[in-house]
């Protein structure tokens, strides 16, 4: 006892934490964990997080699985696609034996069927204004729909069909007016409750292949002739605005919908060129890296990157301000590709193709479908950054661009490439042993033939 | 004119001519004649416009058959008709005098319109026109689509509604009592004076009572202020005063009286408490030690000034001006006794790394002007006495064997004996290794213990050849190997200058004695400074040889292996200070470093070979700077900025990891519309505005209905509701709004 007392009265000096700095509430709170971030302490920071970017670059690598699932059930080759802004998960497509098809691609089944036209159906349109649809097909109609109700049933019979003189190619309609317009031997626009078009727009007697309105300045709209030219038009004006010639056709046109005065077009000798529509002496940006012609283009909802489909049986991503794609998109049973289109929430790519198919992909390949937690969200938006931060490294980037390509696209790139390069080394020996010098043309403005008033 | 000319067709003077004809049936004969001949005589001619004439006054007067006048015979040229002619005729008609004038004003009017373009020409004018009409227009959007392409985030759909958070405060002050409890507590509340309003720290109450003082107690607190103002004043107005007088004898006086008050201090504290007295004891001596640091024997004071003056040219003068610096030197280290029984002697050396003397302070001084040429003379006897003064501590005898060095030894032993004994022997003996650690420590830990070690040893094994060599070698070479090895081994050695009190000496004043110095105080220090900038700047390039040489070294010691110490004090031995590491316990726990490895560029004197450059990290590392970057500071800040929560806390995190664009899952990102082009924050103002609207409005009726209890009630929570569903619809895709 004497002891215990004597020992009470000792006083003993101990190291004291606060159990708040360290402990959780409760079960579910997160770890506490204090920590010093002085930078003197942590002399390897940049390497470490090198290692990170690296591992991140990889991860992304591996779960770049783009490809969701197909839509089958065409008997002929798809010709064209068509997005609703009323209902996501819907997609109209046409294929060349004239069918009409409505798909619910949440559930990955069709349905509707409609025999639409005889021959192809050339081009599908949904008009959010008066919530009809329209098609357009090689039997020289216009066939207006009805597609309201939720399980597509009422798209049994068109609503109305008009009689056109000429063949027609493509339809857009207008934002907010109830106007469509047609092209094809002429751009025709039409008021959905009359038989003749209200006005026609002709300027040359060359046809034209793809119409698209302006979806932000509204009353403006382009089309692509078989003249190889791009036409500018105003609703307004009672002739047509401006016309630029490039050195091969044109095959598809797609506005930027966040951009009022940009577009792009696809082109046959295998690339796209973005333009600035107040100077088309040049184009602002030549998007190359497809070895084949290019047949259609699709901006993004958030106008930031573009899809394009190809002849050469490749889908591929573009930044809208970058020359090189982002990303493609391919399979071994993807045929040449006819139709491109991309989903309205941002998040899907459908593709389709000669043989019969749908092809549904993600738009960022390595994104991860279905709830994200927060945690998991920040752990990859970090590790986003990381890259980012390391995009430059050598490795790191050789990472992140490296992509398996087939083995013809290969071989055509390389081909491509040597004449190219032969091209150049040809030019700059012309240069170097001429007298007198030609004036340099930037290999943007080279594809641009003249620009017409 | 000339148009109607050339468009008359030849059917019609066929006409002419049958009309002619007619008219000649009953005619005169010699018309008749007349015409013949004339037809005969143009027969030969070119067929030129015929010329008919009218003969018959008829009704219809064929427009062709009038006769252009001037372009006929050359009779009839000179009579052209003009209007005026025709006005003349009328001009005396009164009623017709204003046709003259109308007439004059149209004629100045007169304006043929262009021919209209041709249709593809018209075309392409129309064409150029609405593009340039539209490419004003869509223009428009330019800021918008900048701003959105620079934007650090956009989140998809782009026109949502304006939700903000409401701040607890704001929340509150919405707070409105519905239960009976809670309207009495307000009204409590309300009329109480003990609430603390919002921003002030004191309660109603509180202030009314600071402010209800009788008259009387303002006034006398009142009188206190006024006083121990007036008292501030007048001892700023002395400090004052009294700062200004430039006496140096006051100052001393001051002092010296400051002095005695300590002591009388000091003596008094001694009576009462002996332990604070030793304490005032210590602080008044290193107070003494500091001034005399800062002060004496500096060259700063007037003899010594005048004396460097001399020194140019008098021998005597020189010296006593050397005696002065060096008995300041001495002065100035730091004296302290060690407790360790090391009996080694180590010269004093000096502390300076470099050998550009402006850098550094008063020790190491080889100045390269012209104007300090004599005052260089002086300092190297200075030195050469100190080495001396070496020498003959450690070998006595050799010195004294060679006659030719006695007789400058002989002078130098004077000055060796001014110094006390003690103070010599202190000199040597302030260099213990202990003092060594404790510099050592604050260094570099690199230095450690082993090197004091080894290089105790080597130094010794250095003295000897020395020793050894010395007798074949002349006699002045001993020495100055004596000073290269000084100067090599300089950076081991330390003494015990407090090094801030060191620098700020102005002790340049000898070098420049021409510049005129005083003793006052900063700016005279920042000129110091700057000068000794600007010198150090001038002499910069001195000694790159010897630079490169430490460089090398440097480099080869940091690539050489080095010995890993893993003794740790006080583990199976006492610690503590001044407790060595037993020499078992080292040689257990010093891992031994395994020799350097020869080096490429080891007999290659002027060059360095970097032998550790990896291949392997060079594949992962940048080449060329990329795009964005303008500099690769830029670029390599990018780089060491931090982006992970390892490095930085989360909430930087999550600012920085922000991507670029954000969508909503299963939302229809529809395509912009004019209402962007209304800036957001307006907008949010606007909403914002009419947020506060409403609120007065509801507090106005609040007020209003304050008698009416039961209504109050029901209507906020109504409008609540309203507000959300407005949300609700303008939630959808903006083009339906658009549309309505």
């Amino acid at each position: 006892m004497d002891i215990f007392s004597d020992d009470s009265k000792m006083k003993v000096k101990v190291l004291v934490r606060n159990p708040d700095d360290y402990l959780r509430e409760t079960k579910r709170d997160i770890h506490k964990l204090p920590r010093n971030y002085d930078p003197a302490l942590h002399p390897l920071e940049a390497p470490r997080e090198y290692t990170r970017a690296l591992n991140a670059v990889k991860l992304e690598r591996v779960f770049a699985l783009p490809f969701i699932g197909c839509l089958d059930g065409h008997r002929d080759g798809l010709s064209c696609l068509g997005k609703t802004p009323d209902h996501l998960s819907w997609l109209y497509s046409g294929a060349c034996d004239g069918e009409l098809k409505l798909w619910d691609v949440a559930k990955r089944r069709v349905l509707c069927t409609v025999q639409a036209h005889d021959g192809f159906v050339r081009a599908i349109a949904y008009s959010q204004e008066s919530s009809f649809l329209y098609t357009v097909g090689d039997d020289k109609l216009i066939k207006q729909w009805k597609s309201e109700a939720e399980d597509g049933s009422d798209l049994k019979a068109p609503v109305n069909t008009i009689l056109t003189g000429g063949m027609l190619t493509g339809i857009s309609p207008h934002r907010s007016k109830p106007i469509l317009a047609t092209c094809g031997e002429a751009c025709n626009l039409w008021e959905h409750t009359r038989a003749q078009p209200i006005k026609t727009f002709q300027w040359g007697v060359d046809s034209l292949q793809s119409i698209k309105f302006n979806q932000v300045e509204e009353n403006i709209l382009a089309a692509c002739g078989s003249d190889r030219s791009i036409i500018l038009y105003d609703m307004r004006e009672s002739v047509p605005l401006r016309k630029v010639v490039l050195k091969m056709r044109s095959n598809s046109i797609c506005w930027n919908p966040m951009e009022a005065f940009i577009f792009t077009v696809a082109n046959e000798d295998y690339n796209l060129y973005t333009f600035d529509m107040r100077n088309l002496n040049s184009p602002l940006n030549v998007h190359s890296d497809h070895v084949s012609a290019v047949i259609d283009v699709d901006y993004s909802p958030t106008g930031k990157e573009f899809v394009s489909a190809s002849y050469d049986k490749t889908v591929r991503i573009y930044d809208a301000r970058q020359a090189h794609s982002r990303d493609i998109y391919h399979t071994k049973r993807m045929q040449r590709l006819t139709c491109a289109a991309w989903s309205l929430d941002d998040r899907f790519i459908f593709s389709g193709s000669d043989e019969m198919n749908i092809r549904i992909w993600k738009a960022r390949a390595a994104e991860k479908l279905g709830v994200v937690k927060p945690r998991e969200k920040t752990a990859l938006r970090v590790n986003a950054k990381l890259i980012e931060k390391f995009e430059h490294h050598p490795h790191i980037k050789k990472i992140q661009r490296h992509r398996h390509v087939p083995k013809h696209v290969y071989n055509a790139r390389n081909e491509l490439r040597s004449g190219r390069i032969a091209a150049r080394r040809k030019e700059f020996n012309v240069r170097t042993h001429t007298k007198r010098q030609k004036p340099i043309i930037s290999e943007k403005v080279k594809a641009i033939v003249s620009e017409q008033q | 004119m000339s148009k109607l000319k050339t468009l008359q067709p030849a059917e019609e003077k066929q006409e002419f001519l049958d009309i002619d004809e007619t008219a000649s049936n009953d005619g005169d004969d010699e018309q008749k004649h007349e015409k013949l001949l004339n037809a005969i005589s143009k027969l030969g001619r070119n067929k030129k416009m015929k010329i008919t004439q009218r003969t018959e006054p008829v009704s219809k007067i064929n427009e062709h058959a009038l006769v252009q006048i001037g372009t006929g015979d050359g009779d009839s040229k000179a009579k052209k008709i003009q209007v005026d002619d025709l006005l003349s005729v009328i001009a005396k008609k009164t009623r017709l005098g204003a046709l003259s004038k109308t007439v004059k004003q149209a004629k100045s009017r007169t304006q043929t319109l262009k021919v209209p373009l041709e249709k593809p020409q018209a075309l392409r004018v129309e064409r150029a026109a609405g593009y340039e009409k539209v490419k004003d227009e869509i223009s428009r959007w330019d800021d918008t689509v900048k701003g959105n392409r620079n934007a650090e985030q956009l989140i998809f759909p782009l026109n949502q509604p304006s939700l903000k958070m409401c701040s607890s405060k704001e929340f509150t002050s919405k707070f409105k009592p519905k239960t009976p409890l809670e309207q009495q507590i307000s009204e409590l509340l309300r009329g109480n004076k003990n609430v603390q309003a919002e921003d002030q720290e004191l309660t109603p109450a509180e202030q009314e009572a600071l402010t209800s003082m009788s008259l009387k107690e303002a006034l006398e607190r009142r009188k206190e202020l006024a006083k121990s103002r007036a008292l501030q004043s007048y001892q700023e107005a002395k400090a004052r005063r009294q700062n200004k007088i430039k006496s140096k004898t006051y100052h001393r006086l001051l002092k010296r009286e400051k002095m005695k008050n300590h002591v009388k201090e000091f003596e008094a504290l001694k009576e009462n408490d002996p332990e604070k007295a030793l304490e005032k004891l210590e602080q008044l001596d290193k107070k003494r030690i500091e001034e005399r640091m800062t002060l004496k024997h500096k060259g700063a004071g007037k003899w010594a000034k005048l004396q460097a003056i001399r020194s140019k040219y008098d021998e005597n003068a020189r010296e006593s001006l050397a005696d002065q610096l060096r008995i300041g030197k001495e002065v100035t280290r730091k004296v302290k006794k060690s407790d360790d029984e090391s009996d080694e002697d180590i010269p004093p050396i000096p502390l300076e790394k470099s050998d550009n003397p402006w850098l550094g302070g008063t020790e190491s001084a080889h100045p390269t002007s012209e104007i300090t040429s004599g005052y260089r003379k002086l300092w190297d006897t200075v030195n050469k006495n100190k080495e001396i003064k070496k020498i003959i501590n450690e070998i006595p005898i050799k010195a004294k064997s060679k006659p030719k060095k006695k007789k400058q030894s002989v002078d130098r032993e004077v000055n060796v004996s001014d110094l006390s004994a003690s103070d010599d022997n202190e000199s040597i003996t302030s260099e213990s290794p202990e003092m060594q650690e404790e510099f050592s420590e604050e260094l570099n830990e690199g230095l450690v213990r082993k090197s004091t070690m080894e290089d105790f040893e080597q130094r010794d094994e250095d003295i000897e050849i020395d020793q050894i060599h010395r007798p074949k070698k002349t006699k002045s070479i001993p020495i100055e190997e004596k000073v290269s090895e000084t100067t090599k081994n300089k950076t081991k050695l330390v003494t015990d200058i407090d090094p801030f009190k060191f620098i700020s000496m102005p002790d340049t004043t000898i070098i420049n004695s021409s510049v005129p110095v005083t003793e006052e105080g900063n700016e005279e220090e920042d000129e110091e400074e700057q000068r000794r900038m600007t010198l150090a700047e001038a002499f910069a390039d001195d000694d790159v040889i010897e630079q490169f040489k430490e460089e090398k070294k440097r480099v080869v010691s940091a690539s050489a292996p080095k010995d890993i110490d893993l003794t740790l004090p006080g583990w199976g031995e006492w610690g503590g200070s001044g407790v060595k590491i037993s020499k078992r316990k080292r040689r257990q726990f010093i891992i031994k470093a395994p020799p350097a490895p020869k080096r490429r560029d080891e007999n290659q004197g002027n060059l360095i070979i970097n032998e550790d450059k990896n291949t392997n990290m060079r594949r992962q590392q940048v080449d060329d700077l990329p795009f964005p970057f303008r500099s690769a500071a830029a670029f390599e800040t990018t780089i060491r900025a931090p982006v992970t929560s390892t490095f930085i806390p989360e909430t930087a995190v999550r600012k920085l990891a922000a991507p670029k664009v954000r969508t909503k899952i299963g939302t229809v990102i529809a395509p912009m519309t004019d209402e962007v082009l209304i800036s957001t924050t307006n907008r949010n103002k606007e909403s914002a505005d009419k947020m506060e609207l409403e609120n007065v409005k509801k507090s106005s009726q609040v007020k209003d209905k304050k008698r009416k209890r039961s209504e109050l009630t029901a209507t906020p929570p109504n409008k609540r509701k309203v507000r959300k569903n407005e949300w609700k619809i303008t939630d959808k895709p903006a083009a339906k709004s658009l549309k309505k």
